[in-house]
């Protein structure tokens, strides 16, 4: 006890009477008493240690339990700001997305894009290209366009404008590749190209897949 | 000793740390924008000659600490630590740039507050008497973070009108004992704080809780009134979050004439920036290359720099996480 006392004379309180405690001039009685007073000062003290350190700086919601709104006091002495109030506050001062502009950008982009598809489609056909070998064709001449426009650094400013009308074709999808076989090549041809390639077309493909798997198996149970 | 602590949490220097020399170094987009001249150097292009552009940042970094040592008329052997931080994973560029330099390095990661952290930290540290010259750096890359963050540069995707361009920069201060320039009389290092805003291309909202916090801290612990700055100038709120920022420090009483924002001091808005610049290297580069500047040609007089962090990550945001900041400020102050 006096060694462990001595080992941690850091947490000793101010005022503690461990030291007169064990004072050579008391009774064993005495000194029963002095060291359970000790122990349970030393308990409170570190009750209050622990008490001292958890101030509620940032979050109050666990002292005051879930039921309570998560926020903070940012202006000392007016109530808590919670997430809801904060939210109006931001939203108000949040630019407007330029919709009509975006949606005029992504129609002309798209139609822009999908009327050049229609052109190879018809040069085809006047060159005898039909039906699957012509659907074909064309979208192997539209994502190399999307490819080589990615490569030229062509592909983002177009999509920074145009958004979905550059996306949803097919050159999308090509950019979608592309872009990051390009960006991961430094990290190798395995660990980077290999692996990173489908990090952004990979959920379409899942999801492209798993929506085909679904309505086939519809097809197939109904009719 | 006499405690140096004011109020709940800010540090008075006793003897206030001076700032001998900074350096800066911008990628050709901000050597475009409008505070282009003032920077020491303006690069060709964002790789620089490198193989990478993560080994491009890692050595824009280096440079800026080197400029800043050589500028001072020092050597590397003259500097008791260097101070740095960046926005890659593991502080990797500074990491890089230390490896190169025989300086002890202590990495810091503040998010987009670093600068402000390392002068911070690099004040107390001479401060309290560990070192009498302190390098502080910090750096970004609007590539490196790009990939690390969004999406592969070259993805053709639209960007929301709150996000924010990442700077491409370092910017480095050397913090002294004694010697003339802009000194650092007071740090408030503040509070993490989380408003609930989960869009990562919105930081400017997120950030702006925890810079309002540390600036109306600031105000209360040391019991000064809003005419006390000739400027208080954030790190990289953007446009949307010091209008918030504004709003906020209202609310406590404090009319912010003077706020300004090295994110929207970087960039032109025909430069394409959105809300403006943001990253480590926004207030390395603006602090380093045009505000301490100023205040030195004494156009400023006194100056609060709250950087600004939004220490968020990828990993965390996809799992459904609101972004915590944080907001650090120091004082500075002109000479004599």
């Amino acid at each position: 006890m006096e060694h462990s006392d001595k080992l941690i004379p850091r947490f000793r309180p101010e005022g503690d009477n461990q030291n007169q405690g064990s004072s050579p001039g008391m009774g064993t009685g005495q000194k029963q008493v002095a060291l359970q007073t000790a122990k349970l000062n030393q308990k409170q003290q570190q009750k209050q240690q622990q008490s001292r350190f958890p101030e509620p700086v940032q979050s109050l919601v666990d002292l005051l339990g879930p039921e309570q709104p998560k926020g903070q006091i940012i202006s000392p002495g007016q109530p808590k700001l919670t997430p809801q109030e904060y939210k109006e506050i931001a939203d108000r001062h949040k630019p407007k997305p330029t919709i009509l502009k975006n949606c005029v950008w992504a129609f002309g982009v798209g139609g822009i894009i999908s009327a050049i598809g229609q052109i190879i489609q018809n040069l085809l056909h006047s060159v005898g290209i039909n039906g699957t070998a012509m659907a074909s064709v064309s979208s192997i001449i539209m994502i190399f366009l999307g490819a080589l426009l990615t490569g030229l650094g062509v592909y983002d400013e177009i999509g920074k404008r145009a958004g979905a009308g550059s996306i949803v074709p097919i050159t999308g999808f090509a950019n979608s590749m592309v872009a990051p076989a390009m960006e991961f090549k430094r990290e190798g041809f395995v660990f980077g190209v290999g692996a990173k390639l489908f990090t952004i077309a990979g959920p379409v493909l899942v999801y492209g897949i798993l929506a085909s798997v679904i309505i086939g198996l519809i097809k197939f149970l109904v009719g | 000793m006499k405690s140096k602590l004011r109020g709940k949490q800010t540090i008075a220097f006793q003897t206030p740390p001076v700032i001998l020399s900074t350096a800066s170094i911008v990628g050709p987009k901000e050597g475009q924008g409008p505070l282009g001249t003032n920077f020491d150097k303006v690069l060709p292009d964002n790789l620089d000659g490198e193989q990478s552009w993560e080994k491009a940042e890692s050595k824009m970094l280096k440079d800026a600490v080197k400029m800043a040592i050589s500028q001072a008329k020092l050597t590397e052997q003259d500097i008791g630590f260097m101070l740095a931080g960046d926005l890659l994973n593991q502080i990797t560029a500074s990491n890089y740039a230390a490896r190169d330099l025989p300086i002890p390095f202590l990495g810091l990661f503040g998010a987009c507050s670093t600068m402000a952290l390392g002068m911070a930290v690099g004040s107390m540290l001479i401060d309290g008497g560990y070192a009498s010259r302190v390098v502080a750096a910090a750096s970004s890359h609007h590539e490196t973070a790009e990939r690390q963050y969004r999406y592969p540069t070259e993805l053709g995707v639209q960007r929301s009108m709150s996000a924010q361009w990442t700077v491409t920069g370092a910017g480095a201060s050397l913090l002294a004992q004694d010697g003339y320039g802009v000194r650092i009389t007071h740090a408030t290092p503040g509070k993490v704080i989380d408003l609930g805003i989960t869009d990562p291309s919105d930081m400017g909202s997120a950030m702006a809780p925890a810079i309002a916090d540390t600036i109306i801290t600031h105000f209360q612990d040391l019991g000064l009134g809003q005419e006390e700055y000739d400027m208080v100038i954030t790190g990289d709120l953007g446009q949307v979050g010091m209008n918030i920022c504004r709003e906020l420090v209202q609310r406590a009483g404090y009319n912010l004439n003077q706020l300004a924002d090295c994110g929207v001091l970087i960039y032109d808005p025909s430069q394409d920036a959105h809300a403006g610049g943001s990253g480590c290297g926004c207030s390395a580069v603006v602090m380093n290359g045009h505000i301490i500047k100023e205040i030195l040609a004494g156009r400023l007089r006194k100056v609060l720099f709250i950087g600004s962090g939004a220490l968020l990550s990828t990993t965390f945001s996809q799992q459904g996480e609101s972004i915590p900041s944080v907001g650090h400020a120091v004082v500075l102050e002109g000479p004599g």
